[in-house]
């Protein structure tokens, strides 16, 4: 059957595109405005927007001495340095805008390296200091990277029209962005940005563009940087290329972390964040499952000159087994999804793991009030914090923790079974291109 | 028989709707509403027994209205079973009267696992677990100072249930707050929750959001704006798209 597209001439199959790109830019839009100024998660997204707040207003140029010296009982530091640069320009914008930082800052710097609080603390005491506007302004940069991955996915289908409109349709609904950055406020999609124009460039045979892409989104959130090994073996395939380009890597992130090794010498590594607490057998298993991976890619690749093809169903790979072995949440598994859903469009036989990976992770890893209603005490703080949620109902009816140890297994069993299939379908793919070689030769 | 068997399934899923709403209805709280306010979520460093000789106690001020419930981290090691352990809420340390007082055998002391309110449920560990104290919600709690203690007064020392301390500055959102000794003060803090709930009307909820978008006037007015416009830019866009459709089957 021929498609909606083919059906029409040339002239109205360009209009009737761009009006469905519209259209479903407009509905992520309208999703995500109805979202940004009420709501909410914790101290979060006051802290990512602190440093830079403080570089635009009192002149604070690394933030990592700032902390150990102004606070030295807090445990923590700030994220990587990229967020920093990119926030701190931000906020010589915001600083036009937003008159009450000043007063809601004040009142966070008593709150957070003190008494600290839950969302509903902070949805209460900073009331009084436009907290809507402020949440909308701290979410547009968010919005930017996100629709910015939308173009990105858009460019990656552009020879199939109908592709193109249902990546982006599934983008602007992804449930996993619109919950953990837009709902919780939290800034993976920056680094999701890099990751994604990173695939972008390698897919346009630009390999050092796309190494130095994904390095800066390591920048952000170290999680890109597990996905430089693999990239390297895709792109390249002697070892004097693949050590060219591992030196190229070092090269920007000495520049990323360079100034604030100089500035305060190792605090900057602090946000690599060690003080993620996992098992040491945990830690063994993740590492040596990376390891046979990264010998198979080597293998794959030997045999297949094929680099962009293997590229996504690779990285989706790793991050899957970090999921498996070191953790996994809602936020956390944000940044596989434009990834995934590129591998669904391309393979719907996959979209049954997308189902499986939803219903698990929403069952399993938002069991709060805060995660829920919560997130939106900015409205009513008692009311919205204090309202039960699904968990609360089925804890009358049996152990909620048996429901919560059901989802968890479905998700294990649901990753293993679609990283043994990715295996299974490139090991096939690898050997059919082979054929093919021979054949041609 | 499609038909019937889908009639069949349907009329099964509806008696047990039934069933799970009445079920729910008969073990559901009177009050649904449930938020933690001051606690912490890290294990005690180290506990302090309360015994014949040792009463201990904490103050804290609620942040909310209504408070109803604390929770406190106990150990139940060595412990002399048929024991009692009694429990005092005062609005102030040193105020003669009480605003609820409980007393439990220790070995009613129990982790409650499956609970409505609970929900993340707390962590049973190996050190203990958090035994929660349900009270007559306070109305105006807020910013209002109390003081809770325990005391065991038959119970000889090193058979008494043990508190979890906690002993650094950092505390979620206890604003001010001391643990005492035998009504004294001492370095540290009790490792407890305070629990509050919600009661008022829907028009009460519908009041108070207005209230507070009303704050940021020119923000909410242009907000309000653009949903508007997008909105009405899809309507237009889908209308757009539907006539096309409609076109191009004329046509074809």
């Amino acid at each position: 059957m021929k498609s909606y597209f083919e059906i029409l001439n040339r002239e109205d199959q360009k209009r009737a595109f761009y009006l469905e790109v519209l259209k479903w830019f407009l509905i992520g839009l309208l999703i995500r405005l109805l979202i940004m100024p009420f709501s909410f998660h914790g101290h979060d997204i006051f802290w990512i927007n602190y440093l830079p707040f403080k570089f635009a207003n009192g002149g604070v140029f690394d933030p990592y001495l700032f902390l150990k010296e102004t606070y030295p009982e807090v445990k923590y530091t700030y994220y990587p340095p990229v967020i920093f640069y990119i926030f701190s320009l931000i906020h010589l914008f915001f600083k036009l805008f937003l008159g009450q930082l000043n007063n809601l800052y004040t009142v966070f710097e008593q709150w957070n390296f003190t008494i600290t609080g839950n969302t509903i603390h902070y949805a209460s005491i900073f009331e009084e200091f436009s907290l809507f506007r402020i949440l909308f302004y701290f979410k547009i940069p968010y919005l930017f990277f996100d629709l910015g991955i939308a173009v990105l996915l858009l460019d990656y289908f552009k020879e199939e029209k109908e592709k193109s409109i249902l990546a982006l349709a599934l983008w602007m609904l992804n449930p996993f962005v619109i919950h953990s950055i837009f709902a919780l406020g939290q800034m993976d999609i920056v680094a999701m940005f890099f990751l994604m124009a990173s695939i972008i460039s390698a897919k346009k045979d630009k390999p050092y563009l796309a190494i130095s892409l994904l390095v800066f989104g390591g920048g952000v959130k170290v999680f890109p940087f597990l996905l430089v090994p693999p990239m390297i073996i895709m792109l390249r395939k002697s070892f004097i290329d693949r050590l060219k380009m591992s030196l190229f890597a070092c090269f920007w992130l000495f520049l990323i972390f360079g100034p604030f090794i100089i500035s305060s010498g190792e605090l900057v590594l602090g946000s690599f964040g060690s003080n993620i607490g996992f098992s040491l057998f945990r830690k063994g298993a993740f590492l040596s499952s990376y390891a046979i991976l990264m010998i198979l890619m080597l293998y794959i690749n030997e045999k297949n000159g094929e680099k962009s093809e293997a590229l996504i169903p690779s990285m989706s790979l790793v991050l899957m087994l970090f999921y498996v072995f070191i953790s996994v949440n809602l936020r956390y598994f944000t940044w596989v999804t434009p990834l995934l859903l590129i591998m669904f469009i391309k393979d719907k036989k996959y979209c049954i793991y997308g189902g499986l990976f939803f219903l698990s992770l929403f069952f399993l890893r938002a069991p709060d009030n805060d995660l829920q209603w919560g997130l939106f005490s900015t409205l009513y703080p008692e009311f919205f914090s204090g309202l039960p949620i699904l968990d609360s109902f089925l804890n009358l009816l049996f152990d909620v923790h048996h429901l919560h140890k059901v989802m968890y297994r479905i998700f294990i069993i649901s990753s293993g079974v679609f990283i043994f299939h990715i295996i299974i379908k490139y090991r096939y793919l690898t050997c059919s291109m082979i054929k093919v070689k021979s054949e041609e030769s | 028989m499609k038909r019937a068997s889908i009639s069949l399934v349907v009329l099964f899923l509806s008696v047990l709707l039934i069933y799970v709403l009445l079920t729910l209805k008969k073990k559901a709280p009177d009050n649904l509403f449930c938020f933690r306010d001051v606690g912490t979520h890290h294990m005690p460093s180290y506990f302090n027994e309360i015994n014949k000789n040792s009463s201990v106690g904490q103050s804290f001020v609620s942040n909310f209205d209504e408070l109803f419930k604390i929770s406190i981290f106990i150990s139940k090691k060595n412990i002399e079973k048929d024991k009692e352990l009694y429990f005092y809420l005062k609005s102030k340390k040193d105020s003669k009267d009480y605003i609820a007082f409980k007393k439990w055998k220790f070995s009613e002391l129990l982790p409650k696992r499956s609970n409505f309110y609970q929900i993340p449920p707390d962590i049973i560990s190996k050190k203990g677990f958090h035994f929660h104290v349900q009270i007559e919600p306070i109305r105006d709690s807020k910013g209002k100072e109390f003081y809770f203690y325990f005391e065991s007064p038959e119970t000889p020392q090193g058979k008494g249930i043990q508190l979890g301390v906690w002993n650094r500055k950092y505390y979620e959102a206890l604003i001010k707050g001391k643990m005492f000794v035998n009504h004294k003060p001492v370095g540290g803090y009790l490792a407890f929750r305070t629990y509050n709930t919600w009661k008022g009307s829907f028009s009460e909820v519908i009041e108070v959001i207005v209230t507070r978008l009303e704050k940021d006037r020119f923000f909410f007015l242009v907000y309000i704006l653009g949903i508007a416009l997008i909105f009405s830019g899809i309507i237009v866009i889908k209308l757009k798209i539907k006539r096309m459709k409609k076109e191009e089957k004329y046509a074809s």
